[in-house]
């Protein structure tokens, strides 16, 4: 877990390195309209200017998003080859030693409690 | 308490050992084999009653135990050296001249086991299992492999109750039945709530739990299962050669043990029997227990204790059916190295494929 801890810490060092660099690019270069490329790059149609920039820029949304989910998959796989070094385990059940697992059922009595229902209201057709 | 056994050798005297591989004794100087069944006089002593052999032994002066410290001494027939044991030791070899004996006292009268299972795997195949258990292990101290040695190997049997027992469970369950439905406004997801109340029997066999204090029980449990199909009538034979403790944890004692973990299989079962519904949750649960029965067993554990680092390894194999097992110390320094560089690697790819495919 501290592993984890401190690559999640360096990822939001980076993360705040890079957010600064853009917000000064951004701030300098298109005046004023720097907190949509900060976050999405810029998709707005028509204005050229702006999507060339949006190339060069890191995208911190998507970075953040990349290092968590590299953090993740990181940690799933260093925990599965630490769980093959421990193979001392307490059992929870003695399944192994049942004489059948199958048709154990003698009496079963079903009793139907309540409903409740979530209604969702319908998205209204386009109007012609 | 302190009557000392060997199985000698009729031909030449040698002190005879139980060979896993035959399944029988065998002489280590003559090569000479023996049934067990051959030995069977010596196990009817063990029925006198314990009064009885007590008397005898005090008679001997054979026999001194230091309450205090737990421990009884014994001194070997073959040599006259003293072989000192706690005072659950059944079965040991002597340190002096090496010859198995068997602490006959420790296993008489109500302390007769009633089953034992016989050793199939000897130490060779142990220590194998050992250097197989280190293989593939990506996280594996390299040098643990080269430094770590192998302290001491023993040949073990553990004392068990295995318990018989049928179970009548009694189990309320809770559940959800989930139906769509629409009209012309709105869209509806109705969720029925049951109680379902499920009743039935089950029958357990042979359901194991170490009756030794000193015994690890989670060591003791993943090496599960043995196969008591192979298990005998108890002969004082089997163990030559190898060593035996009795039991110090009563049957009444263990049993809640294998109470929780057959309640936890039957009511696992119950659910799984359960269809047609969702979030299937258990709300109560009785079990009443019958015929309850428990057999004293001992069953064959190979020990394997290692050190690294000035720490203590130890590692367990069934004697019966090979399973290893044994906790393996993590190389910190490459947990980080595979954590960082899968981590990058997948964080670049993600990136990547955000930018490129999805942006
Ligand atoms: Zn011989
Ligand atoms: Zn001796």
């Amino acid at each position: 877990m501290k592993i984890f801890t401190s690559f999640l810490l360096i990822a939001a060092l980076l993360a705040f390195v890079f957010s600064f660099s853009v917000t000064v690019f951004a701030d300098y270069e298109t005046d004023g309209g720097y907190e949509e490329i900060q976050i999405y790059g810029s998709e707005s149609d028509g204005d050229y200017a702006k999507n060339e920039k949006s190339v060069k820029i890191f995208d911190l949304k998507n970075l953040l998003i990349s290092l968590a989910v590299g953090a993740l998959i990181g940690l799933i796989v260093v925990s599965v080859m630490k769980s093959k070094l421990k193979s001392v385990h307490r059992r929870d059940t003695a399944s192994n030693y049942a004489l059948s697992l199958n048709s154990v059922i003698e009496k079963s009595d079903d009793t139907y409690l309540s409903t409740d229902t979530y209604t969702t209201p319908k998205a209204k057709p386009p109007e012609q | 308490m302190a009557q000392l056994h060997e199985y000698e050798c009729p031909k030449c005297g040698g002190a005879l050992e139980f060979n896993s591989a035959i399944q029988k004794l065998k002489c280590p100087y003559c090569d000479s084999e023996y049934e067990i069944s051959e030995f069977e006089a010596v196990d009817s002593a063990l029925d006198q009653t314990e009064n009885e052999q007590d008397s005898v032994d005090h008679a001997d002066g054979a026999d001194s135990e230091d309450s205090a410290s737990g421990l009884v001494s014994y001194v070997c027939k073959s040599c006259g050296g003293e072989i000192v044991g706690d005072s659950t030791l059944a079965s040991s070899a002597c340190p002096f001249c090496g010859n198995p004996v068997v602490m006959m006292g420790q296993l008489s009268g109500s302390l007769k086991p009633d089953y034992i299972i016989p050793f199939k795997l000897d130490k060779k195949a142990a220590k194998e299992a050992l250097k197989k258990h280190l293989e593939g292990k990506k996280l594996l101290p390299k040098v643990f492999k080269n430094e770590n040695h192998i302290d001491e190997i023993k040949g073990l049997y553990v004392p068990f109750w295995f318990f018989d027992t049928d179970v009548y469970a009694d189990i309320v369950f809770k559940a959800d039945k989930t139906s769509l439905r629409e009209d012309n406004e709105n869209s509806y997801r109705d969720v029925a709530h049951y109680s379902l109340s499920r009743k039935g029997n089950m029958s357990f066999e042979n359901v194991p739990v170490d009756a030794s204090q000193a015994m690890d029980d989670a060591l003791m449990e993943s090496i599960e299962p043995y196969d008591f199909a192979d298990a005998k009538k108890f002969s004082t034979a089997y163990l030559a050669g190898y060593a035996a403790d009795k039991f110090d944890i009563e049957s009444s004692s263990c049993l809640p043990r294998a109470k929780d973990r057959i309640s936890l299989s039957v009511a696992g079962a119950v659910k799984n029997s359960i269809t047609g519904y969702e979030n299937v949750t258990l709300e109560n649960a009785d079990f009443e227990y019958s015929d309850t029965f428990a057999k004293y067993a001992l069953c064959p554990v190979w020990l394997l204790n290692t050190s690294w680092n000035n720490e203590k390894f130890t590692f367990a194999m069934n004697g019966q059916t090979g399973r290893f097992v044994g906790n393996l110390p993590v190389d910190k320094g490459a947990l980080k190295k595979y954590f960082f560089t899968v981590a990058g690697i997948s964080a670049l790819i993600v990136y990547l494929f955000i930018n490129f495919f999805l942006g």
